[in-house]
């Protein structure tokens, strides 16, 4: 597979657009899911999406391989997101507004909780700074350490952990009277 | 070791603790510090609970079909590749000026869409088609501005950029307006646009001259400007009738 990756690369930057196509399908679902992981909305994450394998594209000259595809593919997506959230974070600041994040239509009264629980995450990380909420992401849904995370931010590692502290004291401070109320639910059945 | 505190925990938590053995000798013998570790836990495992939207099998074909008009041309060992760069403006100025003479010929011969706007148009639509002629204005100075821009200054590169974030957020809108409207080729202009203000909005803080150039060159192939413009100024006649 990584063999057989390596040689579409290799095809792709001798100007085959069929194997950037099969580069393009191969990687595109975990592109996305890493984008709407940083960015949180949707139609933002397919922006990201796009905008990753245009400069994947752009960029594959650059590409020396000691890597590989996917894990500089995935560096890409980091900071296409990443800018994507310091501009919308900019826009919000003139006073137009954040983005709409789409809250889960309430289910069954069975998963009421959990469905509110989900709908206080996703508020929860809208809240969150561009830096801390893709820092946070990059530790807690990717599994990337801290240092490869400030290798990939730019940032020091006092920064790095601090941007990952503050992103978990403000997840808490909205989401531990939640847990305790599902822990009590759970107990009273 | 010192009583750890909560940084401490959430190092542990991730696995990333300096001494890892001896947060957990102090989770194993306080019962308190348990409990403020078993409520961090609780936490950031609720954080899991969102749920990836799904995306289909064709997904990778989807992002294919919307990225493919986007990617620049690959320099070719032979042909178009091998001319000079004066020859290609040069065939680029001809297609442009064929371009401006099939545009003229087709306003003269095609039936003028405006006795079908004064028949049928409503006032939503007249609203909505105002709206859009006032969109395409703003995007054609702004495509204007990128295509004859000299210096990749980055003061006027921040206000592009957030120009551009303006105008994506509205051309979405009037996109799909325009589309379930019954206005197909309207739909269709706002949709070419669409990649380049994306591509804007999103654009790096400090993008290469080369990025620049490809960005404008491309705004220039499309003759979008022309197009925008053109479009535009028609919708604009209309709604002064």
């Amino acid at each position: 597979m990584e063999r057989d990756e390596t040689r579409i690369v290799e095809r792709a930057r001798a100007g085959d657009g069929e194997a950037f196509r099969e580069l393009v399908e191969r990687h595109g679902s975990r592109v996305f899911r890493l984008a709407w992981r940083l960015t949180g909305d949707e139609e933002t994450a397919e922006d990201a999406v796009q905008e990753t394998f245009l400069r994947a594209y752009r960029s594959l000259g650059r590409f020396d391989g000691r890597s590989g595809f996917g894990t500089w593919l995935h560096r890409i997506a980091v900071n296409v997101s990443y800018e994507i959230l310091r501009q919308r974070e900019r826009r919000d600041d003139r006073g137009e507004g954040p983005i709409d994040l789409p809250s889960p239509e309430p289910g069954p009264d069975r998963r009421a909780l959990s469905v509110e629980v989900e709908r206080t995450v996703r508020s929860a990380m809208a809240d969150l700074s561009p830096l801390e909420r893709t820092a946070f992401v990059l530790r807690h849904f990717e599994g990337r350490s801290i240092s490869e995370i400030c290798d990939q931010l730019g940032l020091r590692p006092s920064a790095g952990k601090q941007a990952i502290f503050r992103a978990v004291r403000k997840l808490r401070r909205v989401l531990e009277p939640l847990v305790q109320t599902v822990r009590s639910h759970e107990a009273s059945q | 070791m010192k009583h750890p505190s909560d940084d401490d925990l959430i190092l542990f938590f991730y696995g990333e603790a300096e001494d890892a053995e001896a947060i957990r000798r102090q989770l194993e013998a306080s019962p308190e510090l348990r409990a403020r570790y078993e409520t961090l836990r609780e936490v950031l495992e609720a954080v899991d609970d969102g749920p990836v939207p799904e995306r289909g099998e064709s997904y990778g074909a989807a992002i294919w079909a919307r990225l493919q008009p986007r990617l620049p041309e690959r320099r070719k060992p032979a042909g178009w590749g091998s001319f000079s760069l004066d020859l290609r403006w040069a065939f680029a100025g001809l297609a442009a000026a064929l371009l401006l003479v099939a545009g003229f010929v087709a306003g003269r011969l095609w039936p003028r869409p405006e006795a079908r706007v004064a028949e049928g148009t409503d006032g939503r639509e007249r609203i909505l088609l105002a709206a859009v002629a006032d969109h395409l204005q703003r995007s054609e100075r702004l495509l204007a501005e990128v295509a004859n821009a000299g210096t990749a200054d980055t003061a006027v590169l921040d206000a592009e950029r957030a120009w551009a974030q303006d105008l994506l957020a509205a051309n979405r809108l009037y996109r799909q307006s325009t589309r379930q409207g019954g206005r197909p080729r309207l739909a269709a202009l706002l949709d070419e646009l669409e990649p380049f203000l994306l591509e804007l909005a999103n654009s790096p803080l400090e993008p290469t001259g080369g990025e620049l150039e490809d960005l404008r060159r491309r705004v220039e192939e499309q003759a979008l400007l022309f197009k925008v413009r053109v479009v535009g100024e028609r919708l604009d006649q209309q709604q002064t009738l």
